[in-house]
């Protein structure tokens, strides 16, 4: 059957379209009458090139007409990521209350895409990383700032060991902390141009204190509304699930209690550190260490510098297009917490 | 010398601008196209203080250096002795006072895991370590992407 991708594309000089057909072809049995329309390439992802468009065809289970978005791995980018590790985690969320968008087709090796690939289905919605202080009224933005909550809550709730995703992620047990610092410290010697000794300070002060975690979860890795799609007063879909793994409980409430990006996860006087962590509780009837949770903040700036240097090696190799240049708002950030300690 | 080189910067931006970004508005490069221009309007503020900063920043490492060498195992109290004791390298040569914080800040990197992190010349380094964030000359936050579905 000759090739049916249809013209209403942009340019699409990568091919996406053709490779998209041929990946649906050999993925679902029996396509017939197989049409893609409406092709763009889309900004927001800073470390996958995204496009969406629609397909619509025939197979002996009807007719289907989906609202897909490809993501697909440029050459540079700011993470090193398993896509075969983000499609099982989506496959797992699938039936579960997580607002996740379903993942239907993976390129792993990027066989056909010419580097790996996930596509999905597309979800509505608005991505605004300020919605918790947008011009939305306040009980609007209270009430998204505990869906928030309440997502990471589900993400925790995840039976992983039922979905087998310790087949896909490694489980560190009670060694969490540990593996993360490990993880992002092989990350760091690979990618750091110069010697950043504060980065080293805050190293060892982490190692000093870290904690064995009493339960493994899943963690979403990156958990922001920035990754998210909110339509009205609900979120649709949590995204990016490019950095989940097995960790700590505290690793992703550390992220959105990290003081460097309350403007993100926060409002101020009615949505903060204090407010969080009793929800959080409420939620899951799991108390929180202060000093525990000041240890995942330290961290949350510690791995996020370490992310800012690796778009630094990737914009010198020319690899990547935005510069970055030495995270100083976080090296002051986190010299603060360690000198302030647990509040 | 002019154009200068903040001259040059601010003309290329302009251009960029008036000229590069009308043509590819609405498509991802234009994202990319904002965020190069972004930067280079940072340089064009900031390029003459590198040179500067590097000199005070090189001057401190060195003397926390030298407050912490005893403090530091032998081995690496030797190395740091030995850096401290090379040439002064030309002070107008930015890469090579670049070179030379490079070689002070490694050792930093090494004093800051090896010596007593209650003791006053571990938090003599802390302390200048936020100076330095403090000071830092070229710093730009890149923008978030715009709200989008």
């Amino acid at each position: 059957m000759p090739p049916s991708v249809a013209e209403e594309h942009e340019p699409d000089p990568g091919g996406v379209a053709a490779h998209l057909e041929r990946l649906i072809r050999e993925r679902v049995p029996g396509v017939e009458d197989l049409r893609l329309t409406g092709l763009v390439r889309i900004s927001g992802g800073l470390s996958r090139e995204n496009w969406v468009l629609n397909a619509a065809w025939r197979d002996t289970a009807g007719e289907h007409d989906l609202p897909l978005i490809v993501r697909r791995d440029p050459a540079g980018s700011l993470l090193d990521t398993e896509r075969r590790e983000e499609f099982a985690v989506l496959q797992a969320l699938e039936p579960t209350p997580v607002a996740a968008p379903r993942a239907l087709w993976l390129d792993e090796d990027g066989a056909v895409f010419g580097s790996p690939s996930l596509v999905m289905e597309r979800v509505e919605g608005v991505c605004d990383w300020f919605v918790l202080n947008s011009d939305r009224s306040e009980p609007v933005r209270s009430g998204l700032a505990r869906a928030f909550l309440e997502q990471l809550v589900w993400i925790q709730h995840v039976d992983w060991r039922a979905h087998r995703l310790d087949g896909a992620l490694k489980d560190p047990g009670a060694d969490a902390a540990v593996a993360a610092l490990d993880r992002w410290e092989g990350e760091l010697r690979r990618v750091a141009l110069e010697p950043v000794p504060e980065l080293e300070l805050v190293l060892r002060w982490l190692r000093e204190r870290a904690r064995r975690s009493t339960r493994t979860v899943l963690v979403h890795g990156d958990f922001k509304p920035g990754n998210a799609l909110v339509v009205g007063d609900r979120i649709s879909a949590v995204l990016d699930w490019e950095t989940a793994h097995l960790g700590d409980p505290l690793e992703d409430l550390g992220w959105i209690t990290n003081p460097v990006r309350a403007k993100e996860h926060q409002i101020r006087g009615l949505w903060e550190r204090e407010q969080i962590v009793a929800a959080y509780t409420a939620a899951t009837g799991h108390a929180v260490d202060d000093a525990e949770l000041t240890w995942w903040n330290v961290f949350s700036c510690w791995k996020l510098a370490v992310i800012v240097l690796t778009g630094q090696h990737e914009f010198v190799a020319g690899r990547f297009d935005r510069v970055h240049h030495s995270p100083t708002w976080l090296i002051r950030a986190m010299l603060r917490m360690i000198e302030e300690g647990p509040r | 010398m002019r154009p200068t080189v903040a001259e040059q910067l601010a003309g290329t931006c302009l251009a960029l601008e008036r000229v590069v970004s009308p043509e590819i508005e609405g498509t991802p490069a234009a994202e990319v196209l904002r965020g190069l221009v972004k930067n280079l309007r940072m340089l064009e503020t900031s390029w003459a203080a590198i040179l500067p900063f590097l000199h005070w920043d090189v001057a401190e490492t060195a003397t926390l250096l030298g407050r912490a060498r005893e403090a530091a195992p032998a081995p690496l109290g030797a190395r740091i002795a030995e850096a401290l004791d090379e040439a002064p390298v030309d002070p107008l040569d930015v890469v090579a006072v670049d070179v030379r914080s490079d070689g002070l800040r490694a050792l930093l990197s090494e004093v800051v895991v090896a010596i007593d992190p209650t003791s006053p010349e571990h938090g003599a380094i802390a302390a200048h370590f936020d100076e330095r964030a403090r000071r830092y000359p070229m710093r730009m936050v890149p923008d978030v992407p715009k709200a989008g579905g």
